[in-house]
């Protein structure tokens, strides 16, 4: 498994850096990753803000709130005394050992039990479940999983080493009694000292062997979009609307035909494929209709994608997520304007 | 160049212009592609929409045999994985085959009639009815398809009671699977329970026959019963 440590100043690019490594993973591109990382002041949160942060507070203290892809919602502060980790990889990887296997929520069990072990080495016994990890007094690690398709994974943690838990109790709306490692053992751990033995968890209840490594360039462009595009954008991080391209980064059209397609579902394809190959940088799909998503191996239906499908409206054509021509086939000007203006 | 396998039995699909027959609605018209076997469908029947691939597929075929209906309906690509298309499909499916027996033995069926009927009735069941309801679409489409078979009504007798037990058997069945949902699973054990209620309390002699083992969606199910559900099985492919 890839390691990466990247020492970056700036939270939301540690989180473009996260999708990244998911993106090019299921693009078949790179490795399963570890990203670890200490934070800089941020909440980073899933869900509606005000539900699970104090607002003001964040405002009187001025942190970054930044939103994160996650399947269960909540808010977690993060300052340079927490050590934050992204792990990616396909469900298999986090299916190792356990007693029962409970589908989801092993996979997170797993997760924090790596942590729990790394814990263990500072001289902390802890208790893992699903939902984080805790010590007698308290919870001192909590998760964003982000699932890809069903079966690959982006989990995203944050471990409370020496977290400033006044400012931490302060944001976070939650009924969790806070601890840090910290609070817990007198203090003196340093938070490097913490995470090489994080990463030693890891290695250990996931049974994998870590390997420092860096971005590949295809990643690294990948990374800048995404923090341009996503995490640094009101859009996302206020509204929650995030960008559609391909897995890679490129400008995605996908045209949705029959199965097989009929004559103008035909037409339909050598127009769009006609007018893409004046296009830089563009990806082009063809679903079939009802051949699943593992017919454009390292790519997945799209918002648009997904609902004309579910609507049965074909043919379509859909760039970067958005329907724009649906049953008809469009004038090809119309087409050019959509496929090749920015 | 896209590579295009039939949707009906996996082999691989050539250009033609030989005239074919459409598996679904029995059109024959100049093809443009077909598979060794012979499968071919036409363009309208690729664009439909799930319900009306369903009325135009059973209201056209000549099948005894309901399970062999449901199959081909669910191999069509309209049909989803998961979806409230499988209660009308149950419904149809019988319906279709249960009239095919009677006007093969000279019998009057308004079959149309009943398959437009079948499919209005069961618009009310939204999707996920079985999780929120207790009552699973599939398991009513069959029900629907014995109350429309013999008109019943909430003040019927035996033919109420077929109705209702050819839901209760179905639901109990698909109860004992556990979850998450199958829509497969619910139609093919909905399917079964409601051609027994056909020939036990009918008189109907539907062809006894089962769905395929293993079951063909598998791989498109990440959330397959798996060794839970009596399609997993291994017998041999369908």
């Amino acid at each position: 498994m890839r390691l990466l440590e990247l020492n970056l100043e700036d939270d939301a690019l540690a989180l473009a850096v996260d999708e990244t490594t998911l993106r090019s993973r299921y693009a078949g591109i790179a490795p399963d990753t570890l990203h670890v990382y200490r934070g800089h002041g941020s909440v980073f949160f899933s869900g509606e803000l005000e539900d699970w942060a104090n607002v003001s507070a964040l405002k009187e203290l001025g942190l970054k709130a930044l939103r994160v892809n996650s399947v269960e919602n909540k808010a977690v502060y993060s300052d340079p005394g927490t050590i934050n980790f992204a792990i990616t990889g396909p469900e298999e990887l986090f299916k190792k050992g356990g007693p029962e296997y409970k589908p989801v929520l092993s996979e997170y069990q797993a997760i924090f039990e790596g942590v729990g072990e790394g814990l263990k080495e500072l001289g902390l016994e802890t208790r893992a479940d699903p939902k984080g990890v805790y010590s007698e007094t308290g919870k001192l690690s909590f998760g964003f999983p982000y699932w890809l398709t069903e079966n690959f994974l982006l989990f995203r943690g944050c471990i409370f080493i020496d977290t400033k838990l006044e400012i931490a109790s302060r944001v976070m709306i939650t009924r969790e009694k806070l601890t840090s490692v910290a609070q817990e053992t007198g203090g003196g751990i340093e938070p490097e000292t913490a995470k090489a033995a994080i990463m030693r968890g890891f290695e250990r209840r996931l049974g994998v062997k870590l390997n420092p490594g860096s971005l590949l360039e295809k990643e690294k462009a990948l990374m800048a979009k995404l923090h341009r595009r996503k995490y640094t954008t009101p859009e996302w991080n206020e509204r929650g609307k995030e960008p559609h391209f391909s897995m890679l980064g490129e400008k995605l059209v996908e045209v949705y035909v029959a199965n097989p397609p009929t004559s103008k579902c035909r037409e339909l394809i050598s127009l769009v494929r006609e007018v893409v190959s004046r296009s830089q940088e563009t990806k082009f799909l063809v679903w079939l209709r009802g051949a699943g998503e593992d017919q454009n191996p390292g790519e997945i239906y799209s918002p648009g994608m997904t609902y004309v499908s579910k609507a049965g409206m074909l043919p379509a054509v859909v760039v970067n997520g958005k329907v724009m021509f649906a049953r008809e086939i469009p004038r090809k000007e119309d087409l050019e304007k959509a496929i090749l203006s920015d | 160049m896209l590579k295009l396998t039939c949707v009906i039995c996996g082999r691989e699909l050539s250009e033609t212009n030989a005239q074919g027959i459409c598996v679904y609605c029995g059109k024959k018209e100049k093809a443009d592609y077909i598979c060794p076997e012979g499968h071919y469908i036409c363009e309208e029947c690729r664009t439909a929409q799930p319900l009306d691939l369903i009325k135009k597929t059973c209201e056209n075929t000549t099948e005894r045999d309901p399970v062999k209906i449901a199959l081909l309906l669910m191999k069509h690509p309209s049909v989803n994985l998961f979806g409230i298309e499988h209660h009308a499909l149950v419904a149809c499916s019988l319906l279709a085959a249960a009239g095919n027996v009677l006007t093969a033995s000279g019998k009057e069926f308004n079959k149309r009639s009943a398959i437009e009927r079948a499919i209005k009735r069961l618009e009310k069941f939204g999707y996920g009815s079985c999780g929120s309801t207790g009552v699973c679409g599939a398991a009513a489409g069959a029900g629907t398809a014995v109350s429309v078979f013999t008109n019943a009504t909430y003040t019927s007798d035996a033919e109420r009671s077929a109705a209702l037990r050819a839901v209760s058997e179905s639901l109990g069945r698909i109860a004992s699977l556990g979850g998450p949902r199958c829509c497969k699973a619910s139609a093919f054990i909905s399917v079964l329970v409601g051609a027994e209620i056909f020939r036990q309390h009918l008189g109907v002699n539907l062809p006894r026959s089962d769905f395929p083992k293993p079951c063909l969606f598998i791989k498109r199910n990440r959330e397959c019963l798996r060794e839970r559900c009596p399609y997993y099985g291994a017998e041999k492919g369908g």
